[in-house]
């Protein structure tokens, strides 16, 4: 529900939407100032208002009651942006010293800017220019370092054991996407008042492109080829050691609590090697199998609430929560490798103790290779 | 990328003499030249056209008329003066000349030399 305001547009009234006149209001007032430098230029907005005002009658003629934000991005982009609309007459070149000037001070204020804009700003995900989750995209909004930069950064951090992936993984969990305009302006520093908001829009029209050149071509094809290696070998890996996780976490949980103890059926905690773990540290074990439940659930209920949020049948998590489930993932990481080494131990001494009752009596006589099997607790 | 803009260019230079040969036949008022222009497959932003016609009416090649209409606020109809007749017959021959000098380009064949 919006507010409706009431306007005259070269004498017509109409009812628009209250952030609709806010644009249209900014619009008119851009072309203003930019056809003001110009002779007879208030008659060429005098006259583009009017059109306006046509355009605007045509839709209530067609049943619109009020003029919503829609149809004025419709109207400006039928008549065009002001850069687009001057410049296209003006016979004047500008002075060479009066563009140097120019440039100074854009310069100068540029840097006030920027030095303003850092303290304001948030890190969110950039949905404009995203390769996967906008994650780089949306850094390179956040420090105004071009994105292709951050994506080299991140492909040269992945070659140092995947660094990369797994800091780009966690980001893209954590980080908001930057849905709104609002979000849009916060990400870059702006401020957000309806002039700010007005331009984010327009600006949406254009997707930003940045001017090319054969470096950049170059860099971007060689990225979009790793990047493709990278999914097929991360999906590839994915499957095997999610697989192997979730037989052992079977087998595991199967063993602890639905087989019988002390049975030698082939996945009791016997027979795997596991039992003296159980006797000696029942709790390390379970730690172990619950670790490795949390391991492999958690990313599975991450992926699926967020094919449903997609869908719309629930929220998408907010910040919090996600936070608080990588948080979770990361103990579990944490805790599995301790668990997992002592289990591994005591499975070991398990095997050595097998082994010995099986050659009790020809221990004097082993060779070197079974002894090795011995130490680890391969026999 | 680069053809687009050349294309632009050249678009931007024949827009004044199209609009002028499109009032030849009858006044007629921003948005219909619009029209008009679609149907000879020129495409054009509204907005262009405005600051166009201000400047032609002020350089004395066009004069306006305010017309009340049924579908919104009054329009401008513009219309050809008599100088913007004149300069219009300067641009035909203009337009023959360039075209001339193109046709030559394009046809011109290599010549051998020895």
């Amino acid at each position: 529900m919006k507010k409706n305001i009431n306007i005259n547009l070269c004498g017509r009234l109409f009812q628009i939407d209250e952030d609709a006149c806010d644009m249209l209001q900014h619009y008119i007032d851009s072309l203003r100032s930019a056809f003001g430098r110009q002779e007879g230029g208030d008659e060429i907005v005098d006259d583009i208002e009017a059109r306006i005002a046509e355009l605007f009658d045509e839709l209530k003629n067609n049943g619109n009651d009020a003029i919503t934000i829609e149809h004025v991005k419709s109207v400006i982009t039928r008549i065009g942006r002001p850069e687009e609309l001057t410049g296209e007459d003006t016979g004047s070149q500008k002075d060479w010293q009066q563009k140097a000037e120019e440039t100074f001070n854009d310069v100068r204020s540029k840097l006030n800017q920027a030095s303003n804009k850092m303290a304001g700003r948030r890190l969110y995900r950039n949905p404009n220019d995203k390769m996967v989750a906008g994650v780089l995209s949306g850094l390179a909004a956040y420090t105004d370092i071009d994105v292709t930069f951050w994506r080299l950064g991140a492909v040269l951090l992945t070659f140092c054991y995947g660094t990369g992936i797994l800091l780009y993984i966690v980001l893209a969990i954590i980080l908001p996407e930057a849905k709104t305009p609002e979000d849009q302006l916060r990400m870059e520093g702006r401020e957000v008042n309806p002039q700010n908001l007005a331009d984010a829009v327009i600006d949406d029209r254009q997707p930003q492109r940045q001017p090319s050149n054969a470096l950049r071509e170059i860099l971007s094809f060689l990225l979009k080829i790793a990047f493709g290696f990278f999914v097929v070998f991360a999906i590839f890996v994915g499957i095997i050691i999610g697989i192997t996780f979730l037989t052992a976490l079977i087998a595991l949980v199967s063993a602890l609590f639905f087989l019988p103890m002390g049975s030698t059926l082939p996945f009791s905690l016997e027979a795997m090697g596991l039992a003296a773990a159980y006797e000696q540290a029942p709790a390390t074990l379970i730690l172990f199998t619950v670790a490795l439940f949390v391991l492999l659930l958690v990313p599975l209920y991450a992926i699926i609430h967020m094919v449903l949020s997609l869908s719309k049948k629930v929220q998408p998590m907010s910040t919090g929560q996600r936070i608080a489930w990588v948080v979770i993932w990361i103990i579990a990481l944490c805790c599995i490798v301790p668990a997992g080494i002592t289990v591994s131990y005591y499975h070991d001494e398990q095997r050595k103790e097998e082994y010995n009752q099986k050659h009790i009596y020809q221990r004097d006589f082993t060779d070197t290779w079974e002894q090795k099997l011995l130490q680890h607790g391969e026999i | 990328m680069n053809i687009e803009n050349a294309k632009s260019q050249m678009r931007k230079g024949m827009l004044e003499y199209c609009v002028l040969l499109l009032l030849k036949h009858r006044p007629s008022y921003a948005s219909d030249i619009i029209l008009k222009l679609k149907d000879a497959e020129l495409l054009v932003v509204e907005g262009t056209l405005y600051p166009l016609l201000t400047r032609l009416k002020n350089d004395g090649l066009l004069s306006y008329q305010w017309q009340e209409s049924t579908q919104g606020p009054p329009r401008k109809y513009y219309a050809l003066s008599l100088e913007g007749e004149r300069f219009l017959e300067g641009l035909d021959a203009a337009w023959s000349e360039l075209s001339n000098t193109i046709n030559y380009l394009k046809n011109l064949r290599p010549e051998f030399h020895l």
